[in-house]
C-alpha cells in the first residue's frame, strides 16, 4: 500500500483524478453545509436570473437556485454511481467467481445470461429495466446496476481462469484446503486490482447513464435535483438563460473526467507488467 | 506519460472553449439577432424576386406526432391538428363562431327533434369514390357503436334515428330536444364523415387516414414528419392553394426556435418565455391567441381519500394557482374555470371563488374533517415532453406538502400519459384539456357520470341532472343559468382543479401570405400562400 501511494504520488494525471473525485464527494457529502439556499426552494421573484452574488449560478425556471441543485445533484450523481457499481460489481464479483472457478455448467448457465445482457447496448437495458419497473431513483439504481453485471461478471471470470492456474493456488488444492477457503484466501485478494479499476472506470459510466435517464424523464423525478434532468429542463432556456444548461453539463463533464483519469491511472499503477517502466 | 499530458491539456482547453463559446453567445444575444435578421432580409430579397415559382410548401414545426389518426377515436391535439385537414363534418363554424355549410350545403330544423341535412353533391373521398348520404349514416353509427370507443359517443347518443332520403339528403331524428348537436357537428373530426370500405379494410384510420378535407394523407414517420399534398379534387374552387403541408416534428422548444428563425419551418408556436427571444426580428410575426385548452390536475375518484370532496377541496385551497402562472407562464396566462374565458360568455368569473384562495389553515381543517389530518401519499402524473406542465407539476407538489400531502412526480411519456388518462391508472394527473366549443362538451362531456371524457370515474347525480337539464333546453338565457349552476357545482366538487388557462403564440415567418387563423381553429391553411 505505501509502495502504492509513492507511485501514485507521482503520477499527477492520477493525483488531479483523485482530487477532482475527492472534491465532488466533498461536495456531495457536505451539501448541506455548503448550499447556500434549499435546492427547491422557489424564489418567486428571481426566475431565470442570471448569475449574481445571491445565487452564483443562477436561478431556473421555477427560480430555484441552481448551483445549490449542482451541489445536491452531487449527492445524486455519487449515490447513484456507487449504489448502482455496488449491485454491478457484488453480482458480478459473485457470479464471476463461481463461473471461473467451477467451470463446467455453472460456467455455461452463468455466461449464456450474461451473454444475453450483453446484446443489449447499455442505455437501452436500463431503458428497458426502468421501462419495467417504474422511473425513480431506486429503480434507477437498480437498472444501471443490471446493466454492470455482465461487465464485472466477464472481468472476474477471465482473472480468476488466470489465477486458479497458478502454483498456490494448486498447492492450496493439493493440501485439501476447502473450495470457500480457495476463493476467498487464495483467488479474491489476486484479482482485486482489475476489479478494482473497473469499479472507478463503471462509477463514471454510472454517473452518466444515471444523467442520460434523468434526461429523457426516466431517472430522478422531480423536484430532486439531478444533473440530467437539470439539462433536460434548461432546453426550453438554452438560449434566453444559457447559464441553466452550462453549470449542469460542466459538472457532469468534470465528473466523469476525473473518474475516467483515476481509473486510467489506477490500471497503470495496478497493472505489473508496466510496474518496471 | 508525456503525451498523457497533452491529452489532458489539450482536453481542458477544448472544454474552456466550450464554456466560453457559450457564454459568448449569452452576453451578445442581442447583436446575434441583429445579424440574424440581416441574412434573413437578403434572403426574402431573393425569394420575392421569384415568387411565382416558389414552392408551395408550408412548414409547420409540431410538439408532439400524432397518436392515431381515426377522427372519431383520437384524442390528442397532435393528432387534431393534423385531422382538422383530412376530415370534414357536416358543417363547421366561420370566424364570428356562427355555423357554416361544410359537407351539407344547407340544413333544415324540422322541428326540436327533427334535422334534415342536404349534402353537397361534388363531394369525393381520398380514395376518389363520392360521398354519399349513406357515409353519414355509417359515419354516426360508427361513433354511437361501443366498439368504436369513439370519443364523441354520448354526445351524439341522443340520436334515434338517420334516413337516409336520398343520395344527397339525411335526416336525424333524437329522441328529444338536444340544445347542442349542431355545436357538435360543427366542433371538428371527432364528428367527421369517413368511409366504410377503408375503416372496414383497416380496421380503424388511424394509419390509414381517408376524408375529404382539403389536404390527403400522404407519410407519416414517426418522430420525424407527417406530410399531407393537396386535395386535387376538393369541392370548393383552387383551394387549398398550397401544394403540400409538411408538419416537422420538434419536441424541444429550442429546436422549433432555431428552425423559425433559419426558415427550416414557416409556422410554429412557442411559450410565453421565448416570445421575448423572437420580438424584433423583421422577418417574423408573433400572433397570440388565448389557447381553447386549460391545465388541469385531476383526481382518480376510486382513490381513497381523493374520492372525498373535502380532500379534493383542500388541494384546491392549498394549490397556488397564481403562483403557478407567475413562474412557469411568466405571467402569461389567466385563472380557469372548467369553461375558459375564450369560449365567450359562457364561462363564470372564478377569480373570486373562495376555493380559489390560496388558505392552508382552512385547507388542513377540511382535511382533518376528512380524516386525513395527517395527510397521505398520492401518485401524480404528468407527461414528460410537455415540460411547462412538469414543472406546473413541482409547484403543486411543493403546495401539497404544505397540508401534508406526499404528491410523487411520476414522468410519463407521452404515449403512456395518454394511456393513462384513459384508463385512470394514477392517482392523479396533470395535463392539459380542451373543452371544446359547447358548454355542454365543457361540462358533461369531461363530469357527468356516463360522459365520455370522465376518465375520473367521478360520479355526481346532481350534477348529472343539471347538465341533462341543458341539453334540452334550447331557450339561451336559460341554457346560460343551467351552465353557470353547472360549474358552480363542479368548482365547489372539484373533480379536476382547473388551473389556468394558458396564452399561446403563433410564430409565422414573413413569407406565408394569407394565414387567417380562427377563434376555433389557429390552423387555418385554406386560402394560405408561401410568397
Amino acid at each position: 500500500m505505501g509502495e502504492f501511494l509513492t507511485k501514485l504520488r507521482k503520477d499527477k494525471i492520477g493525483i488531479v483524478g483523485l482530487i477532482g473525485v475527492l472534491l465532488i464527494l466533498v461536495i456531495g457529502i457536505l451539501a448541506p453545509v455548503i448550499s447556500p439556499h434549499d435546492p427547491t426552494h422557489t424564489f418567486n421573484e428571481h426566475r431565470l436570473e442570471s448569475p449574481s452574488s445571491k445565487f452564483i449560478f443562477g436561478t431556473d425556471d421555477l427560480g430555484r437556485d441552481i448551483f445549490s441543485r449542482i451541489i445536491y445533484g452531487a449527492r445524486v450523481s455519487l449515490t447513484v454511481g456507487l449504489i448502482s457499481v455496488g449491485i454491478g460489481a457484488g453480482f458480478g464479483l459473485l457470479f464471476g467467481l463461481l463461473a471461473g472457478y467451477f467451470k463446467g455448467w455453472v460456467d455455461n448457465v452463468i455466461m449464456r445470461i450474461m451473454d444475453v445482457l450483453f446484446a443489449f447496448p447499455d442505455l437501452l437495458l436500463a431503458l428497458a429495466v426502468v421501462a419495467i419497473l417504474g422511473p425513480n431513483l431506486t429503480n434507477t439504481m437498480i437498472a444501471i446496476g443490471i446493466v454492470f453485471i455482465p461487465v464485472f461478471t466477464r472481468l472476474v471470470r477471465s482473472t480468476v481462469i488466470t489465477v486458479k492456474e497458478m502454483d498456490y493456488v494448486s498447492n492450496a488444492m493439493s493440501v485439501g484446503a476447502s473450495n470457500l477457503r480457495i476463493i476467498a484466501k487464495h483467488i479474491t485478494p489476486n484479482i482485486l486490482a482489475p476489479f478494482l479499476v473497473q469499479v472507478t472506470l463503471a462509477l463514471s459510466s454510472a454517473i452518466l447513464t444515471e444523467a442520460a435517464l434523468s434526461f429523457l424523464g426516466l431517472g430522478i423525478q422531480p423536484p430532486d435535483p439531478s444533473w440530467g434532468s437539470m439539462l433536460n429542463t434548461s432546453r426550453r432556456f438554452m438560449e434566453l438563460a444559457p447559464w441553466t444548461a452550462i453549470f449542469p453539463t460542466i459538472f457532469i463533464v468534470v465528473t466523469i473526467f476525473s473518474f475516467n483519469l483515476l481509473g486510467d491511472s489506477l490500471r497503470d499503477l495496478l497493472d505489473p507488467r508496466v510496474k518496471k517502466e | 506519460m508525456k503525451k498523457r499530458w497533452l491529452t489532458l491539456i489539450a482536453m481542458l482547453f477544448m472544454l474552456s472553449i466550450f464554456v466560453v463559446a457559450c457564454s459568448n453567445g449569452d452576453d451578445e444575444n442581442g447583436n446575434g439577432n441583429e445579424n440574424e435578421t440581416d441574412n434573413n432580409n437578403g434572403e426574402t430579397e431573393e425569394t420575392e424576386g421569384s415568387s411565382d415559382d416558389v414552392e408551395q410548401i408550408l412548414k409547420v414545426a409540431a410538439d408532439q406526432d400524432p397518436s392515431g389518426l381515426d377522427p372519431h377515436t383520437s384524442t390528442a391535439s397532435s393528432s387534431h391538428r393534423i385531422m382538422g385537414k383530412i376530415y370534414e363534418g357536416l358543417i363547421t363554424l366561420d370566424e364570428n363562431m356562427e355555423f357554416a355549410p361544410r359537407l351539407a350545403a344547407d340544413w333544415d330544423i324540422v322541428d326540436e327533434t327533427t334535422y334534415v341535412f342536404q349534402l353537397r353533391d361534388d363531394v369525393v373521398f381520398h380514395n376518389g369514390r363520392e360521398m354519399t348520404a349513406d357515409d353519414v349514416k355509417y359515419s354516426f353509427e360508427r361513433i354511437l357503436d361501443p366498439e368504436t370507443g369513439a370519443i364523441g359517443s354520448s354526445n351524439l347518443s341522443l340520436i334515434e334515428e338517420i334516413n337516409v332520403l336520398g343520395d344527397y339528403e339525411v335526416e336525424i331524428k333524437l329522441s328529444q330536444p338536444f340544445a347542442p348537436f349542431l355545436s357538435y357537428l360543427a366542433s371538428g373530426a371527432n364528428y367527421a364523415i369517413v368511409p366504410k370500405e377503408v375503416v372496414e379494410e383497416h380496421g380503424d384510420l388511424n394509419q390509414n387516414p381517408v376524408g375529404t378535407g382539403p389536404f390527403v394523407f400522404s407519410e407519416m414517420v414517426p418522430d420525424t414528419h407527417v406530410i399531407l399534398t393537396k386535395n386535387e379534387d376538393y369541392y370548393l374552387d383552387g383551394q387549398p392553394y398550397l401544394d403540400e403541408l409538411h408538419y416537422l416534428t420538434m419536441v424541444d422548444e429550442s429546436s422549433r426556435i432555431a428552425a423559425i428563425r433559419t426558415g427550416e419551418v414557416d409556422l410554429t408556436t412557442v411559450t410565453p418565455d421565448s416570445v421575448s427571444l423572437l420580438e424584433g426580428n423583421d422577418e417574423l410575426n408573433i400572433i397570440s391567441y388565448d389557447d381553447l385548452e386549460y391545465y388541469y390536475l385531476g383526481f382518480n375518484a376510486t382513490h381513497e381519500a381523493l374520492s372525498d370532496k373535502r380532500v379534493r377541496q383542500a388541494i384546491s385551497l392549498a394549490v397556488d394557482r397564481e403562483e403557478i402562472i407567475d413562474l412557469v407562464m411568466a405571467g402569461e396566462a389567466k385563472l380557469s374555470g372548467p369553461i375558459p374565458e375564450s369560449l365567450g360568455n359562457w364561462s363564470i368569473d372564478v377569480s373570486n371563488h373562495e376555493l380559489y384562495q390560496p388558505d392552508i389553515d382552512r385547507a388542513q381543517e377540511l382535511l382533518e374533517e376528512a380524516g386525513f389530518g395527517s395527510g397521505f401519499e398520492m401518485q401524480m402524473g404528468v407527461p414528460s415532453t410537455e415540460a411547462a406542465l412538469v414543472s406546473a407539476a413541482q409547484l403543486i407538489q411543493q403546495h401539497l406538502e404544505l397540508i401534508g400531502i406526499d404528491a410523487e412526480i411520476v414522468q410519463l411519456e407521452w404515449g403512456e400519459y395518454i394511456d393513462a388518462w384513459n384508463s385512470n391508472t394514477y392517482d392523479s394527473l396533470v395535463g392539459k384539456n380542451g373543452p371544446g366549443r359547447d358548454p355542454d362538451r365543457s361540462l358533461n362531456f369531461f363530469f357527468s357520470t356516463t360522459g365520455s371524457a370522465n376518465v375520473w370515474e367521478y360520479s355526481n347525480p346532481e350534477f348529472d341532472e343539471i347538465v341533462a337539464e341543458g341539453l334540452v333546453e334550447v331557450d339561451e338565457e336559460k341554457r346560460h343559468e343551467i351552465y353557470t349552476r353547472a360549474q358552480e357545482l363542479i368548482i365547489e366538487e372539484s373533480p379536476n382543479l382547473f388551473l389556468l388557462m394558458p396564452k399561446s403564440y403563433i410564430v409565422v415567418r414573413g413569407n406565408v401570405d394569407g394565414y387567417n387563423p380562427l377563434p376555433h381553429d389557429s390552423e387555418n391553411f385554406r386560402e394560405t400562400t408561401i410568397k
